[in-house]
């Protein structure tokens, strides 16, 4: 297929723009309910609601009324639909995260982003992130910079992780398989950094990555929605997003370091490497 | 003295406890809103105060001792300023943190807040806590309820770990001091609970838990100004806050669990207790 010019990005961005409004609107209704119809898929703290599906849709049906040639991948979609693509191929490729903090949006949480990422030749093309509790719109187009409510957004120039605000998602831990990894990474990162926090909403982290609010995100085990627009957010605002071993960020597998500058995220690299080589942790290094 | 605080009197420094503190607000707004803030570092590295800080426990200290010229203030800059050890009387004792949330507040992360507590015969009694970023105020007196920008709130229902979003403070692991203590115990609640947040402000964790935002938060080596308003807060909301051990709440040496019910606060202190079981930091 042909590169994607300017003005077609400038088009896609165009279309998206409004319906991201709307599907924030959507999303803010069903989190003022007092209550919500909460049903439970996977594992049991992976909750989907009525609003994820009701956001998904709208979204989709907009796209599919303008483009019904383009493809999505997205959390609820890897579940019904033609268009669905369980890989990413050169077409344009709608990755959306409708609710992406699903258990902060129902206990209202103030840490909830309705999502959608462009990618056309396998490349992120166009971001755009709605969180509308906080009423901030992130946007982002391929080579044209970051931006939250029409401001240009730019990330921090924090090198050290000893200076640095660092997001780690805890609640990995629950994850019995991988808990004890995260115990050891939690421990050295902690122990070096600034500050941590945790807030279970990938993309609003990325996004206050890109702001300059944190100086640093670590995340493994999402899903290519959780880490599409943000992403591109992120490298638009000036930062780096890296595999977490250094190697480029692959949207498929979105395990990424992403931080304001390639000293630091070297910095947190390294740390998860120490906690890695660690058989628990305070204690001896694994022999191998 | 020891007579008991009239309902009048109560109500009385409520209202002027609130009104100094919403008076504060547009200067904090103030504050978040500047690109840099000039700030110092004191005690820990992290432990960041800036003129906006002594600004705001100014207008406080000034506004309450004014109105009630009986009453002490416990204050976090008056604190580090004398670096006398504070001590709790019978008086009316206000506990004030200017702003809890610094590091949020310079990197314009909306949880920070104004937190202004009463304590008289060393029992607190009211409890304002105010975040202008976010426009949440939350306030409460001894025996009237908690309360959201003039809404009643209350706890969430959840009695185990199995269901409950805990708040912790994960930064603490950066302390040496407390870091083994702190590893062990973030382990065994976030492999138990269902989600787990760390927000940097404890006065504001105190407050998602009294509006069933989260269900349970356990933290140590803490000061009594981090601690005091949102433990009357979420009391008046129906939540439980104890001693780490299970006993008697102390606001001057306050470590605690807090909780949306008797019953999980009990979860969380099983958790802890097999938490201080772990040897060799080895996992399992």
């Amino acid at each position: 297929m042909a590169g994607v010019s300017q003005a077609d990005i400038e088009e896609l961005y165009n279309f998206i723009h409004p319906l991201a409004i709307k599907a924030g609107e959507i999303l803010m209704e069903g989190y003022e309910m007092a209550s919500k119809n909460v049903s439970i898929k996977g594992d049991f703290y992976d909750v989907v609601t009525d609003y994820d599906n009701k956001i998904e849709d709208f979204l989709m049906e907009k796209i599919l009324a303008r483009y019904p040639d383009h493809k999505f991948i997205g959390e609820e979609e890897t579940a019904k639909n033609n268009n669905v693509s369980g890989e990413l191929t050169n077409a344009p490729t709608w990755i959306i995260d409708p609710i992406d903090g699903t258990s902060n949006f129902i206990k209202q949480i103030p840490h909830v982003c309705v999502s959608i990422g462009l990618a056309i030749n396998k490349q992120i093309v166009v971001g755009v992130i709605n969180n509308p509790v906080q009423k901030k719109l992130f946007t982002t187009k391929l080579g044209q910079g970051a931006f939250c409510n029409g401001k240009p957004i730019h990330v921090s120039s924090c090198e050290s992780v000893k200076d640095a605000n660092v997001a780690y998602e805890v609640s990995l831990l629950h994850v019995h398989s991988v808990a004890n990894k995260h115990i050891k990474r939690i421990y050295h990162v902690g122990l070096n950094a600034r500050r941590l926090v945790a807030y279970s909403c990938v993309v609003d982290e990325l996004c206050m990555v890109a702001a300059g609010n944190l100086d640093a995100f670590y995340i493994e085990d999402m899903y290519p929605w959780d880490c599409a627009a943000g992403s591109l957010l992120v490298k638009e605002a000036g930062g780096v997003v890296t595999h977490p071993f250094g190697g480029p960020f692959d949207i498929m597998k979105p395990d990424l370091i992403c931080a304001g500058t390639e000293k630091l995220r070297k910095e947190i690299e390294d740390l998860l490497r120490k906690g890695d080589q660690e058989e628990s942790v305070g204690g001896k290094p694994v022999q191998k | 003295m020891s007579s008991a605080v009239s309902e009048s009197k109560l109500k009385e420094y409520y209202d002027v406890a609130l009104k100094l503190v919403l008076k504060c607000g547009p200067l904090m707004q103030e504050g978040y809103q500047k690109a840099k803030t000039e700030y110092k570092v004191k005690a820990d590295f992290y432990d960041l105060v800036t003129v906006y800080d002594k600004q705001i426990e100014d207008i406080l200290t000034e506004g309450l001792v004014a109105a009630f010229p009986e009453s002490l203030i416990i204050g976090e800059e008056e604190s580090a300023v004398s670096q006398r050890q504070a001590e709790l009387t019978d008086a009316p004792t206000w506990i004030i943190d200017p702003i809890d949330g610094t590091t949020n507040f310079i990197h314009r992360i909306p949880h920070c807040c104004i937190s202004v507590g009463l304590a008289i015969n060393k029992e607190l009694v009211v409890g304002i806590i105010y975040n202008p970023p976010a426009n949440e105020l939350f306030s409460a007196y001894k025996g009237h309820g908690a309360y959201l920008n003039g809404e009643p709130i209350h706890t969430s229902k959840v009695t185990t770990i199995k269901q409950a979003v805990i708040a912790y403070e994960i930064s603490l692991i950066h302390a040496a001091g407390v870091r083994d203590k702190n590893v062990k115990r973030l382990y065994k609640m976030a492999s138990n609970a269902t989600g787990t947040r760390c927000f940097g402000s404890a006065a504001l964790t105190l407050c998602y838990v009294a509006t069933g935002q989260c269900d349970a938060y356990h933290v140590e080596d803490l000061k009594p100004w981090d601690i005091a308003a949102g433990a009357i807060i979420l009391t008046e909301a129906g939540g439980t806050v104890c001693h780490t051990s299970g006993s008697k709440f102390d606001v001057m040496k306050p470590d605690c669990v807090c909780a949306a019910t008797p019953e999980l606060a009990k979860n969380v202190i099983s958790l802890i207790e097999e938490a201080g079981q772990i040897t060799e930091y080895t996992f399992k």
